[in-house]
């Protein structure tokens, strides 16, 4: 159940002094005590390896939140889930850290500490800002081995994060359908103006997630607010380390691949796990550099991506990219690694080269979708650069909506928006305005086809700063024609004049009353 | 499979009694089962342990208070915050719709009862759409899925299994966030939160265990010249 107690222990695996890992347990502890005095830290014998000795360890912390750093993971998921159980904590608040599969790379001792230091405290704040899993959110995974037989030696089961949706923010009825056209596995689907999750289709790959924009969906251990955390203190000075920092973004497939390599890493990137790349949106890509990072870099795991989102991924980096060419002169600061064994050892080798810039004020959190203007307007302007300027791509995160001429008000393509950002607004003396709010659009094209005209509305994958910082501007807008009897609005003129195009002119009688009288008073004038 | 059967089959019963209006042989009888199976090795496998656990302890809390004070408390978690008479414990009462849509919902679980062989009447202990009558009558659907095990007769397992399934889907898993939601203001770090929560996560988890199972079992070929299919 939901639980919000920040008690955060520590596990240290005695096996990271080994020779392969290079790393002292006992200089780790007091600097990460030296850090953060509120941890229970302690070296125990055997993590990596026991599932007796790691649920005793946990038992042993009294904690609600316990980061366990290894020198790998030769135990199951399914053993630190029961490890939590075991100690009566939530099923996910065990959190393993795998410092053999990166921190131990770093080739300099004091800077393999440094980031090793660094990797736990990271981890620990998002432990602490992780509010805890209801069973809604739990998926249990299918034994990978055997049919019913297998069933009947009852395997550990290993449970997963799975989405639920807060009916209460949630706009499906509305129309919007970001999560499910994001789901690449269509595990959801809309009933009834709701969306339901078919548990058995879901991978748990989390892009639902940050594809909703109304932060609808909730996904236990990869909330904004616990990635917000993590990458914050990863990126603060006052811990130490290196000047130039990376956010690393990998995913447990990654991990995997990365432990089977020989490679060294440069101290300045520095790891956050998502569940998949593919959930990472352009303002996820973003916000690290807004934080204060001097570079962000994806390594994905390609050969077995089970969401397949290699191409979008890519399109969202070339989006960052061609928004830190024309801004910060420096494309590179947002990079996919290389598939090639050279071209990835070399990425994760390569020393950051900017120390990032530094901003006057902390957003709340970069990660939330609410703040995803201010994220990429805030580091599109960081150099300076003002705001006069826009760029097309097709990854870009918001659109610029125009109307032609040929629009007649009918406000169609409002009642069709999803996210309200194109409104009417209606006034029996101002006339009707169609407005639109490039900060709320979400690109669902639904207003598209809503539209009754041909070749009137236009969406345009545009990121328009200026557009974006000005709001909610106005479209098209036009008079409106009054009753002459009772003086109510009967229609706005383009609308009347396209009533009359219909009608042509040997309906001209009937386009005299329809253009004097509303609907109430046709029949009494006529 | 006979054990976790057999697991669950306790579970549901232990619950479905703690919703009963609390007497002196209720409570002596949740009780007793309580303590033998507080650390039940399998329960522990899965992640309701924890909230089960809670609901266990709270067991042994209530062992030792008057049943007048527990009486009271009963009143207060599963009355209608608006005072009005009605107990929250039955199904119908968490549907907004046309008192029509109230007895479809009484009728389909009076169908369900009857198709598994239960005799629905003035001797059941309360309402058919009362969450105790739907757990008895989940923890039976145990009781012949591990007859089903026991006897190596798959199909019959598969058959109870798709039972007990089906009911959590249209019924208990429908409405008993709203009852655990309930209870949480009425009668908040009270034992019956505690069991409210304690239901919630493990019908939940019932429906995502059951829905690997049965994909596991209609996955797995038939056994020469059997079926698998009830």
């Amino acid at each position: 159940m939901p639980d919000g107690n920040r008690t955060v222990a520590v596990l240290l695996d005695r096996q990271l002094s080994a020779s392969g890992y290079r790393l002292d347990p006992v200089e780790l502890a007091g600097r990460l005590s030296d850090s953060d005095a509120s941890l229970r830290i302690k070296i125990v014998d055997g993590l990596e390896a026991d599932s007796r000795a790691l649920s005793d360890a946990v038992i042993d912390t009294a904690a609600r939140r316990v980061v366990v750093g290894l020198p790998g993971q030769q135990l199951s998921v399914a053993d630190f889930q029961q490890a939590a159980r075991d100690a009566g904590i939530d099923q996910f608040g065990v959190w393993p850290v795998e410092l053999g599969t990166l921190s131990c790379r770093v080739p300099d001792p004091e800077d393999r500490l440094t980031h090793a230091i660094l990797t736990i405290l990271g981890v620990v704040q998002r432990a602490r800002a992780y509010r805890g899993s209801r069973q809604q959110n739990l998926r249990p995974e299918r034994p990978s081995s055997g049919g019913l037989e297998s069933l009947f030696s009852l395997p550990e089961l290993e449970y997963r994060p799975a989405p639920t949706v807060r009916r209460d923010r949630c706009r499906a009825s509305k129309g919007c359908r970001e999560c499910v056209d994001g789901c690449p596995h269509n595990a959801l689907r809309i009933v009834d103006g709701q969306v339901r999750l078919r548990k058995k289709d879901c991978t748990s790959c989390g892009i639902c997630l940050s594809a909703c924009p109304n932060e609808a969906i909730n996904f236990p251990t990869a909330m904004p607010a616990e990635i917000d955390e993590q990458v914050t203190c990863l990126l603060d000075e006052d811990t130490g380390g290196p000047d130039a920092r990376g956010i690393l973004f990998v995913c447990p497939n990654t991990m995997r691949n990365l432990a089977a390599r020989d490679f060294d890493l440069s101290p300045g990137w520095l790891p956050v796990e998502v569940p998949c790349l593919g959930m990472l949106t352009v303002q996820w890509l973003l916000a690290p550099l807004r934080l204060g990072a001097g570079a962000v870099g994806l390594v994905p795991c390609i050969d077995n991506c089970r969401s397949g989102k290699i191409d979008q991924m890519r399109q969202r980096v070339g989006y960052c990219q061609a928004l830190l060419r024309e801004t910060w002169e420096m494309p590179e600061a947002v990079q996919l690694a290389p598939t090639s064994e050279a071209g990835l050892r070399a990425f994760l080798a390569d020393e950051i080269a900017f120390a990032g810039y530094a901003f006057e004020d902390e957003p709340d959190s970069a990660f939330r979708y609410d703040a995803r203007m201010d994220v990429v307007v805030d580091v599109a302007a960081a150099d300076g650069a003002g705001l006069d300027w826009s760029i097309t791509h097709p990854a870009s995160p918001f659109a610029s909506v125009r109307a032609t001429d040929g629009c007649t008000l009918c406000g169609s393509c409002a009642d069709a928006c999803p996210a309200d950002a194109l409104q009417i607004f209606s006034d029996d003396a101002a006339g009707t305005t169609l407005t639109f709010d490039a900060r709320r659009c979400v690109i669902c094209e639904q207003c598209l086809p809503a539209c009754p005209e041909s070749d009137v509305l236009h969406v345009d994958r545009t990121t328009d700063l200026a557009l974006l910082v000005e709001g909610r501007t106005t479209l098209h807008h036009d008079t409106v024609s009054l009753c002459e009897r009772c003086g109510k609005p009967i229609s706005t003129d383009k609308m009347m004049g396209r009533i009359a195009e219909l009608l042509g002119a040997e309906h001209a009688a009937t386009l005299n009353v329809i253009s004097r009288f509303c609907t109430n008073c046709r029949g009494i004038s006529g | 499979m006979l054990e976790l059967a057999s697991t669950r089959y306790v579970a549901y019963r232990v619950l479905a009694m703690a919703f009963l209006p609390p007497t002196t042989e209720q409570v002596d009888a949740i009780v007793t089962m309580s303590r033998e199976i507080i650390d039940d090795p399998i329960a522990a496998r899965f992640p309701y342990f924890p909230a089960w656990q809670e609901f266990l302890l709270g067991v042994e809390e209530i062992a030792h208070q008057m049943i007048p004070g527990i009486h009271h408390l009963y009143n207060t978690a599963f009355s209608r915050a608006s005072g009005n008479p009605g107990n929250l414990l039955q199904e119908s009462l968490h549907r907004t719709g046309e008192e029509q849509d109230r007895a479809d919902i009484t009728r389909d679980l009076v169908n369900r009862y009857v198709n598994a062989g239960l005799s629905v009447g003035a001797q059941s202990p309360a309402p058919a759409d009362h969450i105790t009558v739907q757990l008895e009558y989940l923890a039976v659907l145990c009781d012949a899925e591990a007859t089903g095990w026991h006897n190596a007769e798959p199909g019959q397992a598969l058959r109870a299994l798709r039972l007990n399934r089906a009911h959590l889907r249209k019924h208990l898993c429908w409405w008993l966030p709203g009852l655990e939601h309930h209870v949480s203001l009425t009668a908040p770090d009270s034992f019956y939160l505690r069991a409210a929560r304690a239901v919630t996560e493990f019908i939940h988890h019932e429906r995502d265990l059951l829905d690997m199972i049965i994909q596991i079992c209609e996955q797995t070929p038939a056994p020469e010249g059997g079926s698998r299919d009830a």
